[in-house]
């Protein structure tokens, strides 16, 4: 307890609460082994289930011969879609409203496709009896680029929707059509063309990739035969939602499901979806009365589980000759893989995309986006973003920059130009957000300052009028808004579970405090920033106040932890359910100093009788009296609970500028400087921010300059192991500058409007627009990721350029 | 087969009763781990490192965890906590001697 004479500055100190960069509560465990992640657990009696996966893209399934794997000790089960026919379990309703198959239902969709499981002793004779299980194919040709499969004569990729003119999102056109969504004015659009003097189009892919997570996805499903309960351990950034959605397929009521998401060793969206190796683990549980515990190995992780991206986007801006943005159009071809798995809210098959309209004051737009099926894995998840916000930010920033390049503009220059103005706020964009706040140009300023741009600019043009320069140096500058924090229920809603999030906190009498929330972290350093929000809301040091997510048997429901949406929903419940316990602990403070409310003043973990300094009670004396000692008319305990439906999105944003060198003779690129400015409103927890930023911004360097997921004319996918999938190593990650402005939200309780997806978000434009600078005085407008040593060494020889 | 007759040291045996090693005091120090899933490997690797290379300089640290993946924390602050380890265990050392 606080002396009375400790300073306010003491006592906030020792709270350790909003805005410290406490180090992290979490940490104890994972430096001396002690994590708990799903492949840790072991279960009496467990067996282990492994998966047959289709070889081949495109074909139906002939025979399948089960008898030599049962035969084979320690096998228990070998199981396919037959088997789960009697259960309806060999298809399942995917996020986006598709079906998607649990089991390869006579025909596969796409290469390692789930054909059957096996259930053994041990993970090694499971994986052998997997390669004892005898599947007959008979191929069928493949259809592997969006474009091939929307003409006439293409193949039919699902015989299941014959008939179906209609999916969940509107009117299919083409028996590979998946949906057709638009945004904005089209007739504005079109008009503010027909009218401008300039005009600019580029088309430009942005390339599948895979969030790859260093953990692979993941149960341990145990079905008590005894009680009819189910517990699944699961690696899920949405444990609430698997566990509504498990009690639909199976019959089993919610109320006897128990879904607990342990430590989980990153997610960036790929443990967001519902995916057929836990269906089948569960229903081998239940099935056979014993735990069933299903690792995937890296290679499935890669091929089977959700991509990202894969958008074939063409952009069109409208412009004044002096640079100003008159309209905007975007046409877009979503690659969706065999099934449309897209966890996106219900009403948004293309995510938020429509964010693409950016940080500038475009009057009139049009977006329109059309999901196709082809034979690759079924998705795509937002891989650390939100909802497609990673495509609409490189689709208006590119645009911005060909826009430049058009006009002869200095690419901060036509920015300023165009950027919303900070009095413009909240500003309603030409389609349809609502943004929060923001005040882009002070944030620009500061970062080209911190550089010295113009002597960057000097410098690259003392290079280029240097015919022996060993290198082309490339600025690329990205001025980005997102939109995070899904969101207002009636607008989003997950399988019609509005997206709003959750938070119970318990004081104990003893003054130390336990807290749950419906999210989960998986690396962001919940359980501390967390504590810190009520630390500073109710007086507690965060030292004592236990943060628990990921177990629903206790947690309130929440929509998890994707898309940047815990701090700006679950934050936002964490202080109102603070604000109620505090509401309370006012009453009690009265009632024990005997004054009347209204004399009373909260100083960080105190309410002192006004005027008086002596007479105060502390947040642990009034916790003491709650049980001990409750006011005539209150309830004994203080604790209070919070479901926060947000109003709005928050709209983070930030300046980022890279410099490049691009070597004339191999392509490859360094990286020399990376300046990332991020404004998340209110900030936490500085330290935990900047360990997130240099992550997001090495997956995006990894994004924008090696990752692919190149399929062959057969189907095959060409590279899922790590030998050619690029994770970057501390060799070539390079090294980051971060800094940062506060603008607040004016409608979030603590003013945060959620950060770290933003670094992967801004920085793969940025690369794009610093390796194209490099070029663009050969008049280069336009190169497409990933940015490899060969593709660059291909482009310098395109150009004449290399040595 | 290979490690037949050798001592194995995993991250379980860095602690000495109870008293955590220079590399576990300095990753949590600098903020050297998120998700966890790579943190020991990452410790011991550092300490293996370490008894290498008592003083590496920034370069010789990332070539050195090279072999070691990270998807949380993009290496910076990994490559801070090692440099922080070094001084601790030189400081130990010389205070020792």
């Amino acid at each position: 307890m606080n002396a009375p004479t400790d300073s306010v500055e003491a006592r906030e100190l020792a709270l350790a609460g909003m805005g410290q960069s406490r180090l992290r509560k979490e940490d104890a465990r994972f430096i001396q082994g002690k994590g708990n992640y799903v492949d840790d657990m072991k279960l009496p009696g467990m067996l282990h289930m492994d998966i047959v996966r289709a070889p081949v893209a495109h074909a139906r399934i002939i025979k399948i011969n089960k008898e030599a794997a049962l035969a084979m000790p320690g096998v228990h089960a070998v199981l396919t879609a037959d088997d789960l026919k009697p259960l309806k379990l060999h298809w399942m309703p995917t996020l986006a409203g598709d079906v998607a198959a649990v089991l390869a239902d006579e025909k596969v969709h796409f290469q390692m496709q789930e054909v059957a499981i096996v259930i053994a002793d041990d993970r090694y004779i499971a994986a052998d009896a997997v390669e004892a299980v005898e599947v007959e194919y008979e191929e069928l040709p493949v259809v592997m680029d969006p474009f091939e499969a929307l003409k006439p004569d293409a193949p039919v990729l699902r015989e299941d929707l014959a008939g179906k003119d209609t999916g969940a999102h509107g009117k299919r056109e083409h028996h590979n059509h998946i949906f057709t969504w638009e945004a904005g004015d089209k007739s504005a659009a079109d008009a503010a063309f027909d009218a401008a003097p300039v005009k600019v189009s580029q088309h430009m892919y942005y390339p599948r990739v895979h969030p790859c997570p260093l953990e692979t996805c993941g149960c341990v499903a145990n079905f008590d035969p005894i009680r009819g309960e189910l517990t699944t351990h699961i690696t899920s950034q949405a444990p609430h939602v698997v566990r509504t959605v498990v009690s639909m397929l199976s019959g089993i009521p919610e109320s006897k499901v128990r879904i607990v998401s342990p430590d989980i060793g990153g997610g960036f969206g790929n443990k967001v979806g519902i995916y057929p190796g836990y269906v089948c683990a569960i229903v081998a549980s239940i099935v056979l009365g014993r735990p069933v515990k299903w690792v995937e190995d890296r290679i499935e992780n890669i091929s089977s589980t959700a991509f990202a991206r894969d958008y074939h986007m063409d952009g069109e801006l409208a412009a004044s000759e002096d640079g100003k943005i008159l309209g905007l159009r975007v046409n877009v071809v979503a690659d969706h893989g065999a099934f449309d798995a897209c966890a996106d809210p219900t009403k948004f098959p293309a995510g938020l995309f429509h964010i693409c309209s950016g940080s500038y004051d475009v009057p009139a737009a049009h977006a329109s986006v059309k999901g196709v099926y082809t034979n690759k894995a079924p998705g795509g998840v937002a891989y650390r973003c939100s909802f497609r916000v990673t495509e609409a930010v490189y689709l208006i920033e590119r645009m911005v920059d060909v826009l430049a390049q058009k006009l002869g503009m200095d690419k901060a220059e036509i920015r300023s130009k165009n950027f919303i103005k900070k009095e413009q706020f909240p500003y309603t964009s030409a389609f349809g957000f609502e943004y929060d706040s923001g005040d882009y140009q002070t944030a620009l300023d500061k970062v080209l300052t911190a550089v010295d741009y113009k002597g960057l600019r000097a410098e690259q043009a003392a290079k280029r009028a240097d015919p022996d320069s060993p290198t082309l140096m490339g600025i690329g500058l990205v001025t980005f808004t997102e939109v995070v924090g899904a969101g207002p229920s009636k607008m989003c809603d997950i399988l019609g579970v509005g997206m709003f999030d959750s938070c119970e906190i318990r004081i104990h009498p003893t003054g130390s405090a336990i807290a749950r929330m419906g999210t989960i972290t998986q690396g962001q350093g919940h359980q501390t920033t967390y504590a810190q929000i009520i630390a500073t809301e109710l007086g507690i040091p965060s030292e004592v106040i236990q943060v628990e997510e990921g177990d629903t048997s206790t947690a309130p429901y929440g929509l998890g932890t994707y898309g940047s949406r815990s701090t700006p929903v679950a934050g936002a419940a964490i202080a109102l359910a603070a604000r109620k316990i505090h509401a309370k602990a006012k009453k009690i403070a009265a009632h024990l100093l005997e004054v009347n409310e209204n004399d009373l003043d909260w100083e960080v973990d105190r309410f002192k009788v006004k005027g008086d300094d002596a007479k105060f009670k502390t947040m642990t004396q009034i916790a003491w009296a709650a049980y001990n000692q409750p006011p005539e008319g209150l309830e004994p305990g203080l604790e209070a609970v919070h479901y926060y439906d947000p109003p709005n999105f928050t709209f983070p944003f930030g300046i980022y500028l890279g410099v490049v060198d691009i070597d004339r003779a191999t392509g490859e690129t360094k990286v020399r400087r990376f300046y990332a400015l991020d404004d998340c409103g209110t900030r936490i927890n500085p330290m935990i921010i900047d360990g997130q930023i240099h992550g997001g911004l090495t997956e995006g360097f990894a994004v924008a300059m090696g990752q692919q997921m190149p399929f062959d004319a057969q189907g095959n996918l060409m590279g899922n192991t790590l030998m050619d999938y690029f994770l970057p190593t501390a060799v070539e990650t390079p090294k980051w500058e971060t800094d940062f402005t506060v603008t607040p939200s004016p409608h979030h309780p603590i003013g945060a409007k959620g950060v770290a997806e933003s670094p992967h978000v801004g920085s793969i434009p940025t690369f794009t627009s610093a390796v194209v600078d490099a070029f663009s005085h050969l008049g280069v407008t336009h190169l497409d990721m990933p940015h490899s040593s060969y593709r660059l060494w291909k482009a310098l020889r395109d150009n004449g350029v290399a040595l | 087969m290979q490690c037949d007759g050798s001592d194995v040291l995993t991250v379980e045996g860095l602690a000495n009763k109870g008293v955590l090693h220079a590399v576990q005091e300095a990753f949590y120090e600098e903020h050297g781990l998120q998700c966890g899933f790579c943190t020991p490997g990452m410790l011991v690797r550092s300490y293996r490192l370490l008894q290498e290379n008592p003083n590496p300089t920034e370069d010789e640290i990332r070539i050195g965890i090279s072999g070691n993946l990270c998807r949380c924390t993009g290496y910076q602050n990994i490559i801070k906590a090692v440099q922080s380890a070094a001084r601790k265990l030189q400081e130990s050392s010389t205070t020792a001697a």
